[in-house]
């Protein structure tokens, strides 16, 4: 029996195609507009073209348009006096990935708003954190465990979302069956 | 010393300040440096390169428009080395994070990434077979988050996940593309330390090698290194320049 982590904890989640929102109350969350936590999940093109064959309308939808919706959504979760903000990105920004300079620089991107806004609004309340999940992208090393399910994702990021975890800002949590290892 | 002799480079952004020390100090390592900036500045740049008997020439150049990257690109056949320098106007312009808008995000993506996008694609056909360098510079803002100018901060981040995915992309070609990450005294930290005298005690001592790198002396060499025959195995990295302020990586 899965303990319900997130249960009387308001979300507001974007970016999402249900697979998250079903998993977040599953764990309790009750998925609400006027929130205690903020979840974005990053949303970026998996189309493999080389860079130099990239048109700048293509650039403009696979590179600009995920950090400005990921923009928005920070500036929507801060109005809404969120203590919490999530964002949920793809690990291929901290690998770099062939074929996918602009959504790589996205990922990045939004991992750097995401220390921009804990640097910003940690004084006022808010700590953010992100949960870089494998797609699209190289496999750096051999795995040390099975791929990240959707349901693996969800916990990490219902953890995330627990009050608990709030002291916890600025970083990235990887969940990709640990291909990614940092230094 | 580094040795770029019989190179050709082109630095973004040369017109001043960092780029302007990467300039001088590619042609000082023997280059022909094409200067890529929109200002007559730039032409300043050519002559402290000339008088100290180096070669220069100024292709005046707007780095959000892919024309005119491509045109600085074609005055040479073969150019060996980028360094994409250049930042938007509103990169020493504080802003808060609640308030930016579409307008401030265009203004920096166009010209740090974007612009990153325009030179690439202009650089590729110019490279040399035996493998070119490509640099990008990133900050501290990107690395660690940028109090003051969130927008500047996240371009910057965004610099990293370009460097790394366009090394995967062009290490077939055994083209490199690196990233530097640079704590340097340029004119507007000057400015903003004759504007508040206590910041510059406040600043440096987070930095504990205990100064702010002086662009000429302690950043433009490392550039010159990543674009050198000697940095060839070195690609997709980002190279922190910063005295040892930030060591997590």
């Amino acid at each position: 029996m899965r303990r319900m982590l997130l249960t009387g904890r308001r979300i507001r989640l974007t970016g999402d195609d249900g697979t998250l929102a079903e998993r977040l109350v599953a764990h309790g969350a009750a998925l609400d507009d006027e929130c205690d936590v903020a979840v974005h999940v990053v949303s970026t093109s998996t189309a493999e073209q080389p860079l130099v064959d990239t048109t700048e309308a293509q650039w403009a939808e696979r590179c600009d348009a995920p950090i400005l919706a990921a923009i928005d959504a920070a500036q929507e979760a801060h109005r809404r006096n969120a203590s919490r903000l999530v964002f949920v990105v793809p690990v291929l920004g901290m690998t770099g990935a062939p074929g996918l300079v602009p959504a790589a620089t996205a990922a990045e991107a939004v991992r750097a708003l995401a220390r921009v806004a804990a640097r910003h609004w940690g004084p006022e309340g808010m700590s953010v954190s992100c949960v870089a999940t494998r797609g699209a992208g190289p496999i750096t090393a051999p795995q040390s465990l099975p791929d990240a399910t959707d349901d693996d994702v969800a916990g990490v990021v219902a953890l995330l979302a627990h009050e608990l975890a709030f002291p916890a800002t600025g970083g990235t949590v990887i969940v990709d069956g640990g291909v990614v290892l940092n230094p | 010393m580094t040795d770029l002799s019989g190179k050709t480079i082109l630095v973004t952004g040369a017109g001043a300040g960092l780029g302007r020390a990467i300039a001088v100090g590619a042609a000082h390592a023997g280059a022909h440096v094409i200067v890529a900036a929109p200002h007559d500045n730039a032409a300043a740049t050519v002559a402290l390169i000339e008088a100290a008997g180096g070669t220069a020439e100024w292709a005046p150049c707007d780095v959000t428009k892919a024309d005119e990257v491509e045109a600085a690109f074609a005055r040479a056949d073969v150019v060996h080395g980028v360094v994409h320098n250049a930042t938007s106007r509103l990169s020493n312009v504080p802003a808060k994070l609640a308030e930016i808008g579409r307008e401030q995000y265009a203004v920096h993506a166009s010209v740090s990434l974007l612009g990153a996008r325009h030179c690439a694609r202009a650089a590729l056909p110019r490279l040399p077979e035996a493998g070119g360098r490509f640099v990008l510079m990133t900050s501290p803002a990107g690395m660690e988050g940028s109090l003051t100018n969130p927008l500047y901060g996240v371009v910057k981040g965004g610099i990293r996940g370009f460097t790394k995915s366009l090394a995967r992309e062009w290490a077939p070609l055994h083209h490199t593309v690196t990233c530097v990450s640079p704590l340097a005294a340029t004119e507007a930290l000057t400015v903003a330390f004759q504007n508040d005298p206590t910041m510059q005690a406040r600043l440096t001592s987070r930095v504990p090698l205990g100064w702010f790198g002086d662009p000429e002396r302690d950043v433009a060499p490392p550039v010159l290194f990543l674009l050198s025959d000697d940095a060839r195995y070195i690609t997709g990295q980002t190279l922190v320049v910063d005295g040892g302020r930030f060591m997590t990586l």
